[in-house]
């Protein structure tokens, strides 16, 4: 009988973290203080995040131990199954095993309770009592919820107000795993009601939201700051995902894989797939790595590497990173995970070092691949996740073209069940491509001019 | 008339959910969106509507990157937060 998933037992989760900072070629430039230009001090982070973490953002240990305390959280759902695609394979007629591991079976539907659970715990030993963050439609906020529910800590949450009007359902999450949810602008802070005295009706804006929630950790006592993605402490949470999906590999039978994928938008889910495997990769083994992006919004395909801003407000430090500018916002596609115009400088400088090759595709190949995807294996996937499944999908038709039995490993980062308004727009056509125009693109660098540009090294030399 | 597209809906990558054009016209300090060319040039005749609606400075400074860094805004809200906790 042929096994389609394969779950680890508890007992058999990974009990460390891995760090990729201890394996790089060339070690990460250090982020810049905006004022000064000159590297940042964990002085400068402390207002936002908590010392341990900021501590972990810079560690170059290889391994680190999951806590206990996180360990007790992650195992409400974790170990999370490895499935093969059978039902995929034969709609394609490809001699490709395709195997993906299931991301979307946690509380949240996302993997991004991974990282969330780990900060909660973090804060919360560290004496913090409350943490603040902002959220656009809701899938961060909904899991900083749930971790923050879990380790008995407050959660403050600005959502933009129009989401929060328009988007109940991941609201509703969070009100029921007791975060206080609250449309920004606010009343709660300076920032807030500076807008509504100005505009009572302000629908608000990520930069807003982004702008409320520093200042509520800042200001208020024992709070801090959670960022859900970018930043390397969140990297190396999520390669939990990875290390499981090693083991179960082995389960399966298989000894090799060749092609890994995942999406890209900060970075987070992607990393934590890949990374373990880029260990492998730096230690000789020939693996296709290739994270996957929306066509519009070309940011490891097309842009060039320098320092810019870790967010479309432009609220977090100087980063090295591949970036189309602080000021790009992508073009309107179905995939708001993937807004992040800079992706997170960890998989930035993997690319330099030619470990990874990313891909870009049209949204309209995308969610053609996503419908293939859900009437042949079922889950309707995130529109995010379909940029991975067309990775899939192209490497799985090459394999049948060159007759080749390759191991294809997808990363399956969420549900779609919270954006089926997207699938309702390429159903009834009104979906079109749109790849960023070159103009388009200068026009975005030119926010750019000014900026310090950190060189460019590969295995440590300029390149 | 400005509202005559503020019905039509759009789905807005930055915030991952449907938003009216409204939104679009008005998010940016009450400006266009940076992005509303590229949002929506497929959909309605935008170049003509910001001609037709705002004069040409305005639409440079709603297009136009800014260039003041939010990094500044926190470190501005740290000092201001210190100085509420000395008011304490």
């Amino acid at each position: 009988m042929k096994e389609y998933k394969v779950f680890l037992r508890e007992d058999e989760i990974p009990k460390q973290w891995y760090n990729i900072q201890a394996d790089l070629p060339t070690p990460l430039q250090p982020p810049l203080h905006p004022g000064t230009g000159q590297p940042i001090g964990p002085q400068d982070l402390a207002p936002v995040f908590p010392m341990n973490l900021i501590e972990q953002e810079v560690s170059t240990q290889r391994w680190i131990d999951i806590p206990h305390e996180v360990m007790e959280k992650l195992l409400i759902w974790r170990p999370t199954p490895l499935h093969r695609a059978y039902a995929l394979e034969k709609a394609l007629g490809t001699p490709a095993r395709i195997y993906y591991k299931n991301e979307g079976v946690s509380p949240p539907g996302s993997h991004k309770p991974n990282t969330a659970i780990a900060q909660a715990y973090y804060n919360k030993v560290f004496g913090i009592k409350r943490i603040s963050t902002e959220t656009g439609a809701g899938q961060w906020g909904s899991a900083l919820s749930f971790a923050c529910c879990l380790f008995g800590l407050e959660c403050k949450v600005f959502m933009v107000r129009i989401s929060y009007d328009q988007k109940p359902y991941r609201r509703l999450m969070m009100n029921t795993w007791g975060a206080n949810c609250v449309p920004s602008p606010s009343k709660d802070t300076n920032a807030g009601r500076k807008i509504l005295e100005e505009n009572p009706d302000s629908p608000g804006s990520l930069g807003i939201a982004i702008s409320e929630a520093i200042e509520d950790a800042v200001t208020t006592k024992d709070t801090r700051y959670s960022l859900g993605s970018v930043l390397n402490h969140v990297m190396m949470h999520q390669t939990i995902i990875g290390l499981e999906t090693k083991k179960q590999l082995e389960k399966f039978g298989e000894k090799k894989v060749d092609v890994v994928t995942g999406c890209v938008g900060g970075g987070s889910n992607f990393a934590g797939l890949a990374f373990p495997f880029v260990l492998d990769k730096i230690n000789g083994a020939n693996i296709t790595i290739i994270p996957a992006e929306p066509n519009s919004c070309p940011t490891m395909t097309r842009a060039p590497f320098v320092y810019d801003f870790g967010d479309t407000a432009a609220t977090t430090p100087l980063l090295a990173m591949h970036s189309l500018g602080h000021a790009f916002i992508p073009a309107p596609i179905h995939a708001g995970g993937l807004r992040y115009h800079g992706l997170a400088p960890l998989v930035s400088q993997l690319i330099i070092e030619g470990l990874l090759e990313p891909r870009a595709y049209n949204q309209l190949e995308c969610y053609a691949n996503a419908v293939l995807w859900a009437r042949t294996e079922g889950a309707i996937p995130a529109p995010e996740t379909s940029h991975a499944i067309s990775v899939v999908v192209e490497e799985a038709k090459r394999a049948k073209e060159e007759g080749k039995e390759k191991v294809i490993l997808l990363n399956w980062s969420g549900h779609g069940l919270m954006d089926l308004g997207g699938y309702d727009s390429y159903f009834s056509g009104r979906l079109v491509d749109y790849p960023l125009p070159e103009d388009e693109m200068n026009k975005s660098l030119k926010s750019m001019e000014g900026l310090p540009k950190p060189p460019m090294l590969k295995k440590g030399k300029p390149v | 008339m400005i509202e005559k597209y503020d019905d039509l809906i759009i789905y807005c990558p930055q915030l991952g959910g449907e938003i009216p054009f409204r939104y679009c016209r008005t998010v940016n300090e009450s400006l266009p969106c940076r992005k509303i060319i590229v949002c929506w040039e497929f959909k309605i005749e935008i170049s003509n509507f910001l001609g037709e609606h705002y004069s040409m400075d305005q639409v440079q400074r709603a297009l136009t990157p800014p260039t003041k860094t939010r990094i500044d805004t926190i470190l501005e809200l740290i000092e201001k937060a210190k100085k509420i906790k000395e008011g304490e």
